[in-house]
Parts: structure tokens; sequence; C-alpha cells
């Protein structure tokens, strides 16, 4: 009884497009995009949370812009194509028995996990950029631990279905000459033709079939166009938070690149972050804590060093990014009067809350363009971007752009 | 079969390795979320796996056995192109949930949720109809010339 049900299910649900070969062609897609998603945060976790002995690369100045750029653009396009690839596999959902054996139990828990997880992730994910925080667990943290979770189980999945894979790879051996997929032999994978029941089962299935199919080709050509095109556009609508080429068609991004004090959004302002009253303080000093003297500056004495200017952007773990000219003091050259050069910081911030005490990895340190900035697009720093200092370093994540500093402490 | 064997290699390998993974990612589930936020977790993930299956899916299926039945009585081609446009426009509107979400709580300070998201969203459904209607208004159009017009022997 509930066989035959859920046959008459599957009868219902049969596509053209419903095809093994689809499946291969989303999944690919999918699957290389996973892959970036998890690169790119990787390297975002590595350069707030380093593993001992961790070095990290300051050049490009725009490598972090890219990779988390990528990060949310990628993770954007990937919504359409799960739901693509979920409604091509969706049938097989209701196979019966849903299980043979005990590696067939394995296998659906591998495909349960990866499943659930990509929907966290991405729907988290997609709501963190917009600073919405829906879900009852930590982001961060959470993010983190599906994402391995996610990969895992995608290579568990790649491993089982490899034949089939394979055997769908190339379009040559997919479709036949007038466009429409060819028919699912056995071992060739799942989505195979219903057989034909008998009794009621059987009248009730010809009933089904009998309803009006579109041709093959169109079918498989629908879903791999609606697709692509779906992507398409949730990117194109949202990537010029980061793209200065696509900011007149950001219309969905929860940023626009030129919006906020001197021309650049804020994540945190000095009100959120209980920073207004230190930082606008005539009496703000600068404290440089180093190996073999300690030093305190006021702003006349920061302005009375050498000043360098550095083109840097801003880029947000959130996926926007911006192109900024900043003009301070060079982090190497604050070490060097109390002789700390090559070594690495204790960034600590008049912020409260998260991120309000950083570490400089001495590569980061060293390098020419790490500044404390006093001036941002040749004006006197906002204080909702950190005056009357903050940190600005090329390749960094934007939570780590310490702004309203407090001090610098050798470690 | 010559290739049957490194296939089984590497099909061993992905599964082990997938197994490491998943490890992986339960060392730092423990490491970094404290387990009263598990069970929020473990909500989130059967969650939108019902969602999707139980209530997403279905609609799906209802909706493209509607079209089918208008398909055969229009061009196949016009169906086609109208759900395409069902498909975009609804990738369109899953994107903008969270800024209309985000915006009816108030947004964090003035740069971040700059554009009125409902309001972009109804102008998107706007101009997919639009360009759906004429697309669909060409195909027709493109049919009724040709079948109007003596077939060249």
């Amino acid at each position: 009884m509930i066989g035959s049900s859920l046959s008459l299910l599957r009868s219902a649900l049969a596509s053209p497009a419903r095809h093994p070969r689809t499946a291969v062609v989303l999944g690919r897609l999918l699957g290389l995009g996973f892959l970036i998603c998890f690169g790119t945060g990787l390297l975002s976790h590595f350069l707030q949370d380093p593993l001992p002995g961790m070095a990290f690369l300051t050049r490009p100045i725009w490598l972090y812009r890219l990779t988390q750029g990528l990060h949310v653009a990628v993770g954007t396009a990937l919504i359409p194509l799960l739901l693509a690839k979920l409604w091509t596999v969706y049938p097989l959902l209701f196979r019966w028995p849903p299980v043979r054996s005990v590696g067939g139990v394995l296998e659906r828990a591998a495909i349960a996990l990866l499943v659930a997880a990509t929907f966290v992730q991405l729907a988290t994910g997609l709501t963190d950029t917009f600073q919405w925080y829906p879900q009852p667990f930590r982001f961060r943290e959470t993010h983190f631990a599906l994402a391995w979770a996610l990969v895992g189980a995608l290579a568990i999945h790649v491993g089982v279905k490899l034949p089939v894979i394979i055997r769908w790879w190339r379009r040559s051996r997919s479709v036949d000459a007038a466009g429409g997929l060819l028919p699912v032999g056995e071992g060739e994978g799942d989505l195979r033709s219903e057989p034909r029941a008998k009794g009621v089962t059987g009248m009730l299935q010809r009933s089904i079939d009998r309803a009006p199919t579109p041709p093959a080709a169109v079918s498989r050509r629908t879903a791999i166009v609606g697709t692509g095109l779906a992507s398409f556009a949730v990117v194109a609508l949202t990537a010029g938070e980061t793209v200065p080429a696509l900011a007149p068609i950001d219309v969905f991004a929860p940023r626009l690149v030129r919006s906020g004090p001197q021309g650049l959004p804020v994540n945190r302002t000095a009100a959120q972050a209980n920073a207004n009253r230190t930082a606008l303080d005539p009496a703000w000093r600068l404290t440089v804590q180093g190996p073999e003297r300690s030093v305190v500056l006021s702003l006349d004495d920061l302005r009375g060093m050498t000043q360098t200017d550095a083109g840097l952007p801003i880029a947000c773990v959130e996926g926007w990014s911006t192109q900024a000219q900043w003009r301070g003091v060079a982090v190497r050259d604050l070490a060097a009067l109390v002789g700390g050069q090559g070594r690495e910081w204790l960034v600590h911030s008049f912020a409260t809350g998260a991120y309000s005490t950083t570490v400089l990895q001495r590569e980061f340190a060293a390098d020419p363009l790490t500044l404390v900035a006093l001036e941002l697009n040749g004006s006197v720093l906002h204080v909702d971007h950190g005056y009357p200092a903050r940190l600005i370093s090329p390749a960094r994540p934007g939570v780590l752009q310490t702004k309203w500093l407090r001090s610098l402490v050798v470690r | 079969m010559t290739r049957g064997r490194p296939i089984r290699v590497v099909r061993v390998v992905l599964v082990g390795l997938g197994a490491v993974l998943i490890a992986i990612g339960g060392g730092a589930l423990v490491v970094g979320v404290p387990t009263r936020q598990w069970s929020g977790i473990l909500l989130w993930l059967a969650g939108a796996v019902v969602l999707h299956d139980a209530l997403f899916a279905p609609l799906v299926l209802i909706g493209s056995r509607v079209l089918r039945r208008v398909g055969a009585r229009v061009s196949w081609l016009q169906v086609a192109v109208v759900q395409v446009a069902l498909v975009v426009g609804a990738a369109v509107t899953l994107i903008a949930i969270p800024g209309i979400a985000a915006q009816a709580r108030g947004a964090r300070n003035p740069s971040v949720l700059v554009f009125p998201y409902a309001l972009h969203l109804g102008v998107a459904w706007a101009a997919i109809g639009v360009l759906t209607a004429a697309t669909v208004l060409v195909i027709a159009l493109r049919r009724r010339r040709r079948e109007t017009s003596p077939s060249v022997p």
C-alpha cells in the first residue's frame, strides 16, 4: 500500500529534466561553489583566529576583499542552485523501501546532513550579511563547524555517487540528437522511469501519465536556463556592494559602496561601541608599549610624525568592501620608536564587546602600508570610522581594522 | 573494466575523508558552541529539511502540474518562459526576505539596510512580469505568422 502510493507520487513527480545528468550538471557547480566558500571561509576564520605558527599574505592588498567578496557572492549564487539540485532529485525522497542496506542508511544519513547543513549555512550566512540574527545559536562558531560537516558529507556523497557522476559527466554521452536526455539504464543511477504497475495502481498511474508532458529538450533547457538566470540575477543584484562596476544595479544588497560618512559604510558606530566619550575626549592618548620602552602620544604628537599615505580597501566579513585613501603613521615607525620591530602586537580599543582587543601579526605589523590612520579620503577620520586613530592594514578582515585605538602592546 | 579498481580506491578515500571532515566539524562544535545551543542547531537543521521537503517542494509540484495543463493548450515554449520567470522571481524573493525582515526590526546604523527592499522586490516582480508577457506575446505572434503564411513547397 505504502509502496504503491509512493510509486504514484514518483510518477506524478516524473519530468524529463529530473535525470542524473541534470543532477551532475548542477551538482558539480554546487560542489565547486561549496569548495570556494569553504576555502575563503577558512582563510577568513584563521585570519581572525590563527593557529600557532600561521602567517598570512599581506599582498595583494585586495586579497581579502576578493576572497570574502567571493565567499558571499558564491554563497548567494548557491541558493537557487541548491534548490534546483534538490528539485532534480526530489522523487528519490519517496523511494520504497527507503533503504536496502547498512551502506544505504549511511548514504542517506550523509545526504540528510549535507542538505540540512547547506540550508542552514546559506540561510544564516545570508541573514548575517543583513545584520539580522534570527538563529538561536552563535553564528560564527556554528558556521565554522557546519562548514566542515558540510564538505565532509559532500565528500561521502561524491564517493558514493562516483560511478553515476562519471557516467553522466560528458554531454556527448548524455544527450540525444534532438536535445533530450538519454534513458537511464540499469546501474546508471536513480531517477529511472517508473515500472508499469498492475491493477488499481496501474490505472491511476496511466491517468497521471496521460497528463501532457513537455518535450524532453524543452524541459531540460528550462531547468538549466531557469537555474542559471536565477543564480546570475541574485549575484548581479547584490554584488554591487563590493564590485564597483555592479553598483548601479545593486538593489538588494545590505550595503551601497559609497553610503556612510566620508563615503564609506560603517559596521559599528561609535555609539554602538560605547566609544563616543573616550574618542572625543581632548585628553585622548595612544600608548605604545614596546620591549625597550613605552611612549604615550597625543593626536598632535602623531600628526607631527612622518605621515604615510595608503590606498587600502575596507573589506568586511559581511561581504561588502570599498577602496579608500588613508593617511597616518606607519605601525613599523611606531614599533621602531619603542624597539619593537618585527614583533607581534596586541591592539586595544576603547570600544566594548567583541574585537575590542585583537592581535596584529608580525607580517602585518611589518608591512609599510599598515597604519595608525588619522585621515580618511582627505579629511580627519569621522568618529564612526574610529576618530581619533584607527588601524588599517592590507588584506585583513574589517573587524580587525580596529577603531578608536587605545594602545599597542608588544606581545 | 580496467578502471574499476582505481575508482573503487577513490571512492573509499572520499568516504574516509568525509568521515574525518565531519569529525573535525563535530570537534569545532564542541569547542566553539555552548551545549545549550545545540538543540537550537538541531532544530534548525531538521526544520530546514522539513520546510523544503514538506512545504516548498510540494508547492512547486502543484505549480508545475498546473502549468503543464496550460502548456498542452498553448505552447511549451511559452510555458518554459513563464517557468524561468517564476524561478528567477522566487530566487530574488528569497534574497530580498532578509532585507525586508531586518528592516522591519530596524537597521543597526544608517549605512546598513540602505534600500527599501520591499519596494525593490515589487519593482523586480513587475519587471519580470512585463518581460515575460512581452516574450510570451512575441512567441505567439511568430507562431501565428508561421501558421498563416503559405507553406513553400
